[in-house]
């Protein structure tokens, strides 16, 4: 449900959470953060009821590169966005763009974080440090079929009618 | 990483150094002292309150911790602690609108005193649900514009860019929860 379409046609494998399996446990926020410096960047958010994990989507439209006045947010051949360390300077202007609120300020590191699809681990040919650690075998790594579901759950999507009250 | 000027003996000779410099030239008269070029670690941070977006990257990324924020429920106020600041330019550098400058010039007065300076003061935008601080007004109009050339739809410039991160977050979980019961 929760994969994205941008890197449907240029990545064989896309992030997937099947919402039925996941128990909202918080197992993957953990391996995150131990992953990444101390911050996870995977958001377990509870909605009536559900457990509902969030991470960067990797957009199609990216309004964080668009946001950056650096220059430092880069998108790979692969389709993952990637923000440069280097001349990254935390001004937080992509943290005011993102539509899904996942990027936030590390303030010890002075840099923007978020979701980089444990990169480094997806090339070697492993899976994403949450996909490895989910105990109820939600989130998964898998061939994108195509489906466009996402595109239709998409709250950042062209065609999306009104949003939905609260 | 601390700026090595941060040693406060280092600091403390320099000081010295410029104090003699002055009663050479006969400037304690006045409040702003020109700086000697050969001293480093010794000048005034100017602030271009037309260009600064109120970011706060310059606050991240000083390595003294001289730079504060202070946030009230509508306005963000950047001040500056004159006795940490070593002039090492760390600010100007990150400015994403090369707002700051350093002036090659000394306030003894705000020195002594160790006087906060008041820098910039901009309106921040809250999250029109929770009342949490968004980003500066500046910024966030600015990055609004940016990012509506575009291809985004209406709901993203009226609506999603007016919560805070974590409204965010809601939303789409609920978006994604009430599409799904849908299929």
């Amino acid at each position: 449900m929760l994969a994205t379409a941008s890197y449907r046609s240029v990545l064989k494998k896309v992030f997937f959470v099947d919402l039925d399996r996941c128990i909202g446990c918080k197992s993957c926020q953990a391996a995150c953060s131990r992953e990444h410096f101390g911050k996870p960047l995977v958001f377990v958010q509870t909605m009536e009821e559900h457990a509902i994990p969030l991470h960067c989507q990797h957009c199609e439209t990216d309004p964080c590169i668009k946001a950056c006045p650096k220059e430092a947010i880069e998108k790979t051949d692969q389709g993952i966005v990637l923000i440069n360390e280097i001349k990254c300077i935390g001004c937080s202007a992509c943290v005011t763009a993102c539509p899904f609120g996942i990027l936030q300020l590390d303030e010890q590191r002075k840099v923007v974080v978020k979701c980089d699809l444990c990169k480094d681990k997806v090339e070697a040919g492993e899976f994403p440090t949450c996909v490895r650690t989910c105990p109820a075998e939600a989130a998964k790594f898998i061939p994108c079929i195509g489906c466009n579901i996402c595109a239709v759950a998409c709250p950042f999507a062209k065609r999306f009618g009104p949003l939905p009250k609260w | 990483m601390r700026h090595p000027l941060y040693d406060e003996k280092t600091k403390l000779e320099l000081f010295q150094n410029l104090l003699s410099q002055l009663s050479q030239n006969r400037h304690l008269s006045r409040r702003f002292i020109p700086v000697p070029e050969r001293l480093e670690g010794f000048g005034l941070l100017e602030f271009d309150s037309e260009k600064c977006w109120a970011c706060a990257a310059c606050k991240v990324q000083c390595p003294e911790e001289a730079l504060k924020i202070s946030e009230t429920e509508k306005k963000r106020t950047i001040a500056l602690d004159y006795w940490k600041c070593v002039a090492c330019g760390e600010c100007v550098d990150s400015c994403p609108k090369e707002a700051v400058e350093v002036k090659r010039i000394f306030d003894l007065e705000a020195f002594l005193k160790r006087e906060v300076l008041k820098c910039v003061e901009a309106e921040v935008k809250s999250c029109v649900r929770c009342g949490k601080t968004i980003a500066p007004v500046p910024q966030h109009m600015e990055v609004k514009r940016n990012v509506s050339e575009l291809a985004v739809p209406q709901t993203y410039l009226s609506d999603i860019s007016d919560y805070c991160e974590e409204c965010r977050r809601q939303l789409s979980a609920l978006t994604l929860l009430k599409t799904r019961r849908k299929l």
